[in-house]
C-alpha cells in the first residue's frame, strides 16, 4: 500500500511527499486505524473486561435470588469491590509491565465514566444499574479497541436484560440472562483475537 | 492555502513510522518488543525508524533495568501527537476532495513541500 513516490527505508527525512493519491490516503489511514484499534484492544483487554463484568453480574444475580436482601448485599458488594480495588490496580500495572504496553489512562477513564453514566440512567429509569453499568463499560471496550460485533452484543444483552426488568421480570433472572450474555460476548471476543492473531 | 499533499510530514509519513507513532500516541509507554510484534517489523528496522522519530523530537525513549534485563520504553512527545494528528487530518483531506466533500478547516502548519 506504499505510495510509488515516498521514501523508503529510514533516511527518507526532510524530502517533501508527492503523488499521494485519494486511494493511497485512504489506505494509509485505514492502516492506522488497524494499528490503534490493535494498541487499544491490547490497552483495553474489552474480552477480559467482558469476561469479567458478566461473571460479577452472574454471580450478584445468583447472590441475590439465593439471599432476599438484596439492598444489603448491593452495598456489600461495592464495599468489596471499593476495598478490592488497591490489589485490582495492583495486578492491573504488573500484567501492564509484563505485557510492555502501560495504557493511557483516558482511554479507561472513558470506559467507567460510560460504565456510571449508564448506571445514573438506569436508576433514573427504575431499571438495574449493575446491568446498565456493566454492559455500557464492556461496549465501550470493545468499540474502541475495534471489535464492534462485541460492542453490540454487549448492548443488545444489556437492553434486553432492563427491559425485561422494567416489564416486570426479576432481579436475579435479568442480571443472570445479561451476566451469561457478557460472558458470552468475551468468549467470542476471545475468539476473534485468537483468529486475528 | 497549500494543498494538503504539501502539508503531509515526511519523516512521519512512512507506514513504519506512521504505525509506531499511532502505537505510541494509544499508549503512555509501549515497550520496544511489543511495538515490534504490533508492527511486525524487524528489531534492526523498528531501531532505524525509531532513532529517525527521535532525531524529529516525535518520540522520547527511555532505556531501564528490570533486574539485568534491559528495557526501552517509547512514549509519543507533544510534538510527535501534534504532527500525528495533522498527518490525520492532511490525509483525511486528501480523502475528502477526491469524495467531493467540503474540506475541513486547514491547520495553520506550514507546509512541508
Amino acid at each position: 500500500m506504499q505510495s510509488h513516490v515516498e521514501q523508503r527505508g529510514a533516511s527518507g527525512q526532510g524530502a517533501p511527499v508527492r503523488g499521494m493519491t485519494p486511494s493511497d490516503a485512504a489506505a494509509r489511514l485505514r492502516y492506522m486505524a488497524g494499528i490503534r484499534d490493535r494498541a487499544r484492544r491490547a490497552v483495553l483487554l474489552p474480552a477480559v473486561v467482558a469476561l469479567a463484568l458478566g461473571g460479577i453480574v452472574v454471580t450478584h444475580g445468583a447472590l441475590i435470588a439465593l439471599w432476599p436482601h438484596a439492598a444489603v448485599l448491593s452495598v456489600a458488594w461495592l464495599a468489596c469491590l471499593v476495598v478490592a480495588r488497591p490489589g485490582l490496580v495492583w495486578q492491573r500495572r504488573r500484567l501492564e509491565r509484563r505485557r510492555g504496553l502501560l495504557g493511557a489512562t483516558r482511554l479507561r477513564v472513558a470506559c467507567g465514566a460510560a460504565g456510571v453514566i449508564a448506571a445514573v440512567a438506569a436508576i433514573v429509569a427504575s431499571a438495574d444499574p449493575l446491568v446498565s453499568a456493566a454492559a455500557g463499560s464492556v461496549a465501550l471496550a470493545a468499540y474502541l479497541g475495534g471489535v464492534p460485533a462485541v460492542a453490540l452484543a454487549a448492548l443488545v444483552a444489556g437492553v434486553a436484560g432492563e427491559m425485561a426488568f422494567v416489564d416486570g421480570a426479576s432481579r436475579p433472572a435479568g442480571e443472570l440472562l445479561v451476566g451469561a450474555g457478557l460472558v458470552a460476548a468475551g468468549l467470542a471476543c476471545l475468539a476473534m483475537e485468537r483468529r486475528s492473531a | 492555502m497549500s494543498h494538503p499533499t504539501r502539508r503531509l510530514d515526511p519523516t512521519i509519513h512512512q507506514p513504519t513510522r506512521l504505525g509506531i507513532l499511532t502505537a505510541a500516541a494509544e499508549a503512555k509507554r509501549i515497550d520496544f518488543v511489543s511495538l515490534r510484534d504490533l508492527l511486525d517489523v524487524t528489531d534492526g528496522n523498528l531501531s532505524r525508524h525509531l532513532t529517525t522519530l527521535e532525531s524529529a523530537g516525535y518520540i522520547a525513549i527511555e532505556k531501564t533495568f528490570e533486574g539485568r534485563k534491559p528495557r526501552t520504553w517509547i512514549s509519543a512527545t507533544a510534538a510527535g501527537r501534534k504532527a500525528l494528528a495533522a498527518e490525520i487530518a492532511a490525509l483525511r483531506e486528501i480523502v475528502g476532495d477526491a469524495d467531493g466533500r467540503p474540506a475541513p478547516k486547514r491547520s495553520p502548519r506550514t507546509a512541508t513541500g
